[in-house]
């Protein structure tokens, strides 16, 4: 009854791959199931700090969302991210400041955005959410 | 003159594998599990009245003698390090190349064996034993591919083909 490392426990598992960095993680995410499993519960449970959240309203008249939190936290969210896109939000990218989101949304959507991306942002401690809008004529406004 | 001198014996505890093999180790050696020393103090085992040979073995039903030996060797060998504080270890950085040199002597054997000890470490919760052990495992890890990390440890892929596909669209948008 050879032991293997599958055998062990979700949490012991967990452990081992606490010690590997992440894009080991991203590599574990295809190697079967549970391996999978274990690395994206350890995302979901894991809430990076967000140092900012915009709604910038856009040339197109929507309004563009964008975020910022830590290179490090990248991946962690990104698999966060890869599961709610899977849901049909895919215009989503990232460059070195940070994740953008590009969505036409009404001033009265936004509210409702931020409860559609809850699960997401669940527990994450937000440095600060602006909403900025130009109207016609005048300067941006925060 | 001859003056008496009382010589004192490190006091003993008895300790029992699933397979029913006892085995004598020292009280200093084994508290670091901290299971161990729970169950020692619950027990009020720690009366210098009760001799060894009157002592009742802590059962161990989830390590067998093999495994059970290796434990002890290790706590032995550790017996001297300062106690851990996890508060500190949780704040320390991450790392895998701290293994000190004799466990990683130690702890090359085969895997069934490694995660054996895992599986005992996590049991008898001796932290110092399980972070070794899941650093050894990760640095196996380190530097392979999926197919590499399957053959390594000899896991099946239970993906289907188009799961295996939706992954690898999710890694590349990642790693993007």
């Amino acid at each position: 009854n050879s032991l293997l490392l599958v055998d062990l426990l979700p949490e012991m598992i967990d452990h081992i791959f606490g010690f590997v960095g992440e894009s080991e993680l991203l590599e574990l995410r295809a190697v079967c199931r549970k391996t999978k499993s274990i690395v994206d519960s350890a995302a979901a449970a894991r809430k990076p700090f967000v140092h900012y959240m915009r709604f910038e309203e856009s040339e197109s008249g929507g309004f563009d969302f964008s975020f910022s939190i830590d290179s490090s936290e990248m991946l962690i969210f990104a698999v966060n991210l890869c599961d709610w896109m899977s849901g049909g939000n895919s215009d989503v990218n990232k460059d070195e400041d940070g994740w953008y989101l590009g969505l036409v949304l009404s001033f009265s959507q936004i509210e409702e955005f931020l409860k559609t991306i809850n699960p997401i942002f669940a527990g994450c401690e937000i440095g600060s959410i602006t909403v900025e809008w130009r109207e016609e004529g005048t300067e941006l406004m925060e | 003159f001859l003056f008496p001198i009382k010589m004192t014996s490190p006091r003993m505890i008895k300790l029992t594998s699933n397979d029913d093999k006892t085995f004598e180790v020292e009280r200093d050696v084994i508290k670091q599990s901290v299971t161990v020393n729970t169950l020692i103090t619950d027990l009020n085992m720690d009366d210098e009245d009760v001799s060894v040979e009157n002592q009742m073995a802590i059962p161990l039903p989830n390590v067998d003698a093999a495994t059970l030996e290796m434990v002890i060797t290790w706590c032995k060998q550790h017996r001297e390090d300062p106690p851990r504080n996890e508060e500190e270890e949780e704040k320390k950085e991450k790392r895998t190349d701290d293994i000190p040199e004799w466990d990683k002597t130690f702890l090359d054997v085969e895997q069934s064996v490694l995660f054996a000890l895992i599986l005992a470490a996590n049991y008898m919760d001796i932290k110092g034993l399980l972070d070794n052990c899941c650093k050894t495992v990760a640095n196996m890890i380190k530097g392979k591919t999926p197919d590499e990390i399957r053959k390594h440890f000899n896991i099946k892929n239970d993906f289907t083909p188009e799961e295996e596909e939706q992954i690898r669209k999710e890694n590349a948008w990642c790693e993007d």
